[in-house]
């Protein structure tokens, strides 16, 4: 069987030599060369939005849905994308919308409680082939899954990838200073969790 | 994007134990099959290339030409008067009757269809109220701020974005 890959962490990636956004967008909104364009968008950016819709979603084969859906979006989108928002934020931007809409419908679908909903999702994660954590990271993404998805969004930007509250701010239409104190109170729930379970 | 210090001190502060598992653990715990991105890849690509980059017009002009310099200018002719005419029937209201009293049969790119070309006989304050409400974000928009071509852009946006029941509502 083959190795899975795992994200690797904002620490140690070694990050690959990628077209600038300029030149990607430049390519793109060139009838001649937007193959081209989206090719490099893809390899810069597909990963990246992978893991975020996957950290919001869970579940692997839900995440490959929205992520796709999320790819065509932008390719029939780009055309109106203007150069005052950066591209990453805009990508990202798409890619919660995404997530957090597929999340609001299979919740509206849902038929069980919401504490049932984060003991499934512990479920899932334990059954997930494609979720090798050991029991921290298993406890962290149970006691992540208990908060709101938007403060869920907000808290794996800021932890995960290191987002800054700026770029965080474009692509959650909200005030750096209210993403400051969702993130802050975020933070303080895990931190709770944890020491609930290992008070040492 | 801030830096890896800046954030690990942010949350050294805030939750020493979360910092102590970060620094140890940074990842998630998830993971792909080892081909996975290049299929993801090529499968956008055909999807992309399977659908139109842009949604295409309605060409006018070619049925124009084809009506006045066609080979059979009387045969068009007469199907444009059944055209107009059938045009005439259909759109005459019935009486008693709500033209979307059965909107639950139809299909949610036919109600999406239909209010974007009729966006016009919608607020498009209205449009964009709903469709606040109906997703995850609120949003501090004025359309006041925007200009025509801004409100049409987002109003395409939002539209793609509503799901059917919404679209029901706004109907």
């Amino acid at each position: 069987m083959s190795v899975p890959i795992r994200k690797p962490s904002p620490q140690t990636v070694q990050e690959p030599v990628h077209t600038e956004d300029e030149q990607i967008i430049a390519w793109i909104k060139d009838p001649g060369t937007v193959d081209r364009g989206f090719r490099a968008l893809l390899a810069k950016y597909q990963e990246r939005l992978y893991w975020h819709v996957r950290r919001l979603v869970i579940e692997h084969e839900d995440t490959n849905d929205v992520v796709q859906e999320c790819l065509v979006k932008v390719y029939r989108k780009i055309g109106s994308f203007r150069k005052d928002s950066g591209l990453y934020t805009w990508l990202y931007r798409i890619a919660t919308n995404e997530a957090l809409s597929f999340l609001r419908k299979q919740k509206r679908k849902a038929t069980r409680s919401i504490d049932d909903e984060e003991l499934l999702l512990a479920e899932k994660l334990k059954a997930d082939a494609y979720f090798d954590g050991d029991a921290a990271q298993l406890h962290l993404q149970r006691a992540v899954a208990q908060l709101p998805d938007k403060q869920r969004a907000v808290f794996n930007l800021r932890y995960f990838e290191e987002m800054s509250y700026q770029d965080m701010s474009e692509v959650l239409s909200t005030s750096t200073g209210a993403l400051k104190a969702s993130y802050h109170h975020a933070v303080k729930k895990i931190e709770k969790s944890m020491v609930a379970i290992e008070p040492n | 994007m801030d830096s890896e210090k800046d954030t690990q001190k942010e949350l050294e502060e805030l939750a020493p134990n979360l910092a102590r598992l970060r620094k140890q653990q940074p990842e998630d715990g998830f993971s792909v099959h080892p081909s996975y991105f290049r299929e993801l890849e090529q499968s956008v690509l055909n999807e992309v290339h399977r659908q139109p980059a842009t949604k295409r017009r309605f060409d006018w002009s070619g049925i124009l030409s084809w009506l006045l310099v066609g080979p059979r200018p009387v045969i068009a002719l007469t199907t444009l008067a059944l055209a107009l005419a059938a045009l005439w029937y259909l759109s005459a209201p019935a009486p008693e009757s709500n033209l979307f009293a059965g909107s639950s049969e139809v299909a949610a790119e036919e109600l999406r269809a239909y209010v974007h070309e009729n966006l016009d006989d919608f607020s498009p304050g209205f449009i964009l109220e709903v469709a606040e409400q109906d997703m995850a974000f609120e949003t501090d928009l004025s359309l006041d701020d925007l200009s025509e071509e801004e409100i049409d852009i987002l109003l395409d946006e939002y539209l793609e974005e509503l799901d059917q029941e919404t679209l029901e509502d706004i109907l």
